[in-house]
């Protein structure tokens, strides 16, 4: 069965000639929407009407509210912008595939091709609430079914508002939202307006119950949710060790003992269960150093296996009793002050299981801003500078991820039982992807935070090497989701660390030459 | 072999590896049924030297190799509708 089309737009602060622009668009879909409502209308835009093609076409235009049928879809599309020709007949081909389906959203193209240039196209990732409290990712064009559009305000009074505003109203609504990776709307024009969403966020926030302090970020047009922690339950902190000592800016120290004592002296969060899981080759001295630096928090666990990090953190684990779990590694050092209260902020959210920060290498690069299974597991933005604000702002917004990396983690201890905690057939490498991969099996959301920032001196302790069996188990597990993240974009390059569109006359190297291209052979 | 001395424990830890185990199971029940059971990972782009903190280095390695500089510096002084005519062939 077809759906109904139902196409909304404002003609508030609009010319004549946008109209027809969208009108025009509106004619040539191969899916023809039923009706055009033109919200806040004036007599000029009676000149819409007046155009042949308007006028014999089987589109009714409507001034105001039409009688919404039950089985509609409203998509609401901004005068100017124009809608690409099959994106009705996909959004009813994945309604009908999915009828759960109640908010769909797509990529877009902005600005015009020329003989030079081609088009830009806005790629957007999966469905991420946490994103759309920063800013608007989901664009312009949103489609609704009927009833969704009625219980968040009726169609046209959402199509008054502003874009960030109605995306946020429709999605306190909805129950099941998706994206569609094909461009639905060509739009001219940008709208960038932070003091719009600033006020749209903070209302969704008291519509939500969501405690928060919402300011507009100082770099960039993107709102920040600083929510505030009700409570402060008890931390167990994890840090699973061998007391190696390594030189950091000119010193010789445990890593251990330097974690511990940035994580006492630097954050703000008091009430912590410090657990160290000491290996049997720690040295007496390294241990003295590191039970000298918890002081009266710590508590030491004798690990007198091979290494393996899983069960070194399963069994600091299971020796504490915290609500909460914060992974720490050995080789971190913490930079912000209220990183935990940030982190425990996200988890305040039901359906948040895992929070994880901006990891930072020794010189201030990003080591890693979130996982991205691209098809293989990469840190977003690894090697780049923190100044980058990566593509549509992701590096400054807190954002839904596959997976963060677990060298500094907070986690909720209900779902760290629930999933069994680090898998132990990953003894050094993917325990922590495999872990991201549980938990969102378990449906959970795992979030990254640009907010809370830490340096990884990472692998400052161990070898790095990636080994065959554990890529194998990996990809015995979870071939699946690496090739379906839903936080990437398939029309993105793949095997790159960085948000980039695969676009024309800047194909991969391994799209261009094979798997033979130097970057898999060297 | 038990990995600590207290029983308590070592239920506990045996617990999370039972429930670790079904979620694994469960995910590759979902992967054979999709690429069969004799899927591998060998089309995906893993080196043996692929280390994680230089995955991102790598991949931009190849624009600074040698015998690019003089195919570079001769195609950034072509004419602009030269270097638009070879970036519309090679795609």
């Amino acid at each position: 069965m077809r759906h109904s089309f139902i196409v909304v737009t404002s003609g508030a602060h609009c010319s004549v000639r946008q109209l027809r622009k969208t009108a025009n668009s509106l004619l040539e879909s191969s899916i023809v929407p039923n009706h055009w409502i033109i919200s806040e209308s004036s007599l000029d835009h009676e000149r819409v009407t007046r155009t042949r093609k308007m006028r014999t076409s089987s589109i009714v235009i409507a001034r105001s509210d039409v009688v919404v049928i039950e089985h509609a879809v409203v998509v609401f599309l901004r005068a100017g912008d124009e809608l690409s020709p099959n994106a009705l007949a996909i959004i009813d081909q994945k309604l009908t595939e999915q009828p759960g389906i109640d908010f769909i959203y797509g990529d877009s193209s902005h600005g015009r091709p020329s003989r030079f240039e081609e088009v830009t196209n806005v790629r957007r990732p999966g469905w991420s609430p946490e994103r759309l409290r920063s800013h608007n990712y989901v664009g312009d064009l949103v489609a609704v079914r009927a009833r969704v559009a009625a219980s968040a305000g009726g169609a046209t009074f959402l199509s008054k508002l502003h874009s960030h505003d109605r995306s946020l109203r429709l999605s306190e609504h909805s129950k099941n939202a998706v994206r569609i990776a094909e461009v639905l709307c060509l739009s001219t024009q940008d709208r960038i307006e932070p003091t719009a969403s600033l006020d749209a966020v903070t209302e969704h926030c008291t519509r939500t119950g969501i405690n928060a302090e919402c300011s507009i970020d100082t770099n960039v047009p993107v709102v920040r949710v600083n929510r505030h922690v009700s409570r402060k339950p008890k931390i167990s902190v994890i840090v699973p060790t061998r007391g190696t000592v390594q030189e950091i800016r000119g010193k010789n120290i445990v890593m251990a003992a330097h974690a511990i004592r940035s994580l006492r002296h630097t954050c703000t969060y008091k009430n912590l269960e410090i657990v160290a899981v000491l290996d049997k080759e720690t040295t007496q001295e390294s241990r003295n150093e590191i039970i000298d630096a918890g002081s009266n928090l710590i508590k030491v666990v004798e690990y007198n296996q091979e290494f393996n990090f899983a069960e070194k953190v399963n069994l600091g684990v299971v020796n504490s009793d915290g609500d909460y779990i914060l992974l720490l590694n050995d080789d971190t050092e913490f930079i912000s002050p209220d990183a935990i209260e940030t982190l425990m902020g996200l988890l305040e959210d039901p359906e948040v299981a895992m929070a994880g920060p901006m990891l930072l290498y020794e010189d201030g690069l990003i080591q890693s801003a979130g996982h991205i299974l691209n098809p293989i597991p990469y840190d977003l933005y690894r090697h780049r500078s923190p100044q980058h604000v990566g593509a549509q702002n992701m590096l400054r917004v807190q954002r839904e991820v596959s997976g963060v990396i677990a060298a500094c983690v907070l986690i909720k201890r209900s779902a760290f039982l629930e999933v069994g905690g680090l898998c132990t057939l990953f003894p050094s490498n993917y325990n922590d992807v495999d872990f991201g991969l549980k938990l969102r099996d378990a449906g959970y959301r795992i979030v990254w935070t640009p907010h809370a920032q830490l340096y990884h001196f990472e692998s400052k302790t161990r070898s790095p090497k990636l080994r065959p069996f554990e890529v194998a188990s990996i990809g015995k597990r979870w071939r699946d989701k690496l090739d379906d993240d839903p936080y990437f974009n398939p029309h993105l390059e793949r095997y790159i660390s960085v948000w980039k569109q695969n676009v024309l006359g800047q194909r991969s190297l391994v799209e261009a030459l094979g798997p033979t291209a130097p970057i898999a052979s060297k | 072999m038990a990995l600590s001395h207290d029983p308590a424990v070592n239920a506990k830890l045996e617990e999370l590896v039972a429930r670790d185990a079904e979620f694994g199971a469960r995910a590759e029940l979902r992967v054979a049924a999709k690429y069969g059971k004799d899927a591998s990972m060998e089309d995906y782009h893993f080196s043996k030297s692929f280390t994680r903190e230089s995955q991102a280095s790598q991949q931009i390695d190849w624009v600074h190799q040698g015998w690019l500089r003089p195919v570079r510096f001769a195609y950034r002084h072509a004419p602009r509708w030269v270097r638009f005519a070879v970036k519309k062939a090679a795609s």
